[in-house]
């Protein structure tokens, strides 16, 4: 099994029992990633982020999170069905002479060298394959979007839910500085809630889809660039000329965001947001 | 913020979702230079040298780590705190504590090296020992690591008269040249006599 695979899984695990237990719907698609990998990717941790939004949406409305307690024990046996003894675990080494050795999935920490993290002295650990100081790049191209449990609702006159926004998974064409997850994630200002009510606001069903009672889901990419100003507006998914132009119009003339933070620095983010056209009075 | 009282620490590495390996449920290791001690075998010998590493503010160690808040909390993980010495950095970790709650699972993994007053101080913020004994032996101690292991037999002396030994892990290894098998047996022993449960003997391989 390549290495970072079993962590992975448990962690995915983890996710999936968090969702259970808090009626959380979490659309997970296996990971056809066959490398090594550090046991958790973009899409992994974009996982992670939705969940933390869903359990803050929940205590909003007075509902605590539940956490019943999972023995990693279990999980390791649930996760393992072709190996009743567990892997070695990426930066896990039996047997060591002390338990705080830094094993080579460390955060880099930009002041060592590269290649600080490798065993000095001379003890060696029964796993040699595992101590390795490579550092190992994870991308996660081509893999499946991220499910969307919600979206910018725009129906007249009448305001909709909360959106969901999601960083963006897959390449965006040209753009090889764009990131996908960073530490602080770019932010409209004011927050989602903000977000939702500038679209409503301005946001017109255009007249021509609505006569010919056109609805449907748009998606609109775009990137937050590091001084927060909004480019590379895009339609990827799209339903009506007219509706497609007129959720783009409004997502370029959103106000400049709180840019991404990444390692202390300014960084270029990709985000999409999913925008519902829905007549009235008319069902799906 | 600790800004202002000047709360920083020099961290050599951050090792996030680790399985088991330091305590019971997902935890992410962080390693602080500096180190007491000189142990000839010592795997983190960058800890011993103070300018290296990141300087880091709880704070900014708290941003960092809480990225994995969500598994701590489901499988009753956290953070361990190793190096190095971690209870060097006792005002850091009382820091880092007032930021992360009482819900986080703090261990460190400690020679215990540090002075008695350090370990009562540190007892109350903490949720478990992983304690790197050595060899019970003074002179085997001495010999394997630069210093007397006297403060080590007193500090564990003290948390098992005053805490909940269900806490403490004691690690003893066979070391190399140092010590023998009845070495290891005798410290096990006298570990078990001072009223240690939980003790995890190991092999220190050379290459």
């Amino acid at each position: 099994m390549a290495k970072g695979k079993q962590t992975c899984k448990i962690l995915k695990e983890i996710r999936k029992q968090i969702a259970a237990e808090n009626d959380i719907e979490l659309v997970v698609s296996e990971c056809t990633y066959q490398g090594d990998c550090l046991g958790t990717c973009p899409k992994c941790e974009a996982e992670v982020r939705y969940l933390e939004r869903e359990l803050e949406k929940r205590q909003r409305m007075g509902k605590a999170a539940v956490f019943a307690g999972m023995s990693l024990g279990t999980l390791f046996a649930a996760t393992s069905c072709n190996h009743p003894v567990p892997e070695p675990l990426v930066g896990e080494v039996m047997h060591t002479p002390d338990s705080t050795e830094m094993p080579n999935d460390s955060v880099p920490i930009d002041s060592i060298p590269s290649d600080a993290y490798l065993l000095e002295g001379d003890v060696l650990a029964p796993e040699p394959d595992t101590m390795k100081a490579e550092k190992k790049k994870v991308t996660c191209k081509n893999e499946e979007p991220l499910a969307i449990p919600g979206d910018v609702v725009v129906i007249e006159g009448i305001e909709g839910e909360m959106p969901e926004i999601f960083p963006e998974v897959g390449e965006v064409e040209g753009e090889s500085d764009v990131y996908q997850i960073v530490e602080q994630m770019p932010e409209f200002p004011g927050g989602e809630a903000e977000l939702f009510h500038y679209i409503s606001k301005n946001i017109h069903y255009p007249q021509k889809a609505r006569e010919k009672g056109i609805q449907g889901r748009v998606f609109i990419g775009f990137i937050v660039e590091k001084d927060g100003s909004i480019s590379n507006v895009r339609n990827l998914r799209g339903v009506d000329s007219e509706l497609d132009a007129e959720a783009i119009r409004v997502v370029e003339s959103m106000p400049r965001w709180k840019p991404g933070m990444h390692r202390g620095e300014p960084v270029r983010v990709s985000y999409q947001i999913p925008i519902v056209f829905k007549l009235e009075d008319k069902q799906d | 913020m600790n800004k202002e009282d000047g709360v920083v620490a020099r961290i050599f590495g951050v090792s996030r979702h680790r399985l088991t390996t330091d305590g019971e449920g997902v935890t992410t290791l962080v390693a602080f230079n500096g180190c007491p001690l000189r142990c000839k075998y010592c795997l983190n010998k960058q800890s011993w040298e103070p300018e290296k590493g990141r300087l880091y503010t709880p704070e900014l160690l708290f941003e960092e780590v809480k990225i994995d808040q969500l598994y701590f909390l489901a499988t009753h993980g956290g953070i361990t705190f190793g190096g190095g010495e971690p209870l060097l950095q006792l005002p850091f970790i009382q820091a880092f504590r007032n930021l992360c709650g009482r819900q986080w699972q703090i261990v460190v993994e400690t020679s215990l090296h540090v002075p008695l007053a350090t370990v009562q101080a540190i007892d109350p913020i903490v949720d478990g020992y992983i304690i790197d004994i050595k060899d019970m032996n003074p002179e085997i101690y001495e010999a394997y690591t630069g210093k007397a292991n006297n403060i080590v037999l007193e500090n564990l002396q003290w948390l098992l008269q005053n805490g909940d030994p269900d806490r403490i892990k004691v690690r003893v290894p066979h070391i190399p040249e140092f010590n023998t098998d009845e070495d290891v047996a005798n410290s096990i022993e006298r570990l078990k006599s001072m009223g240690v449960m939980d003790i995890d003997e190991f092999h220190y391989i050379i290459r």
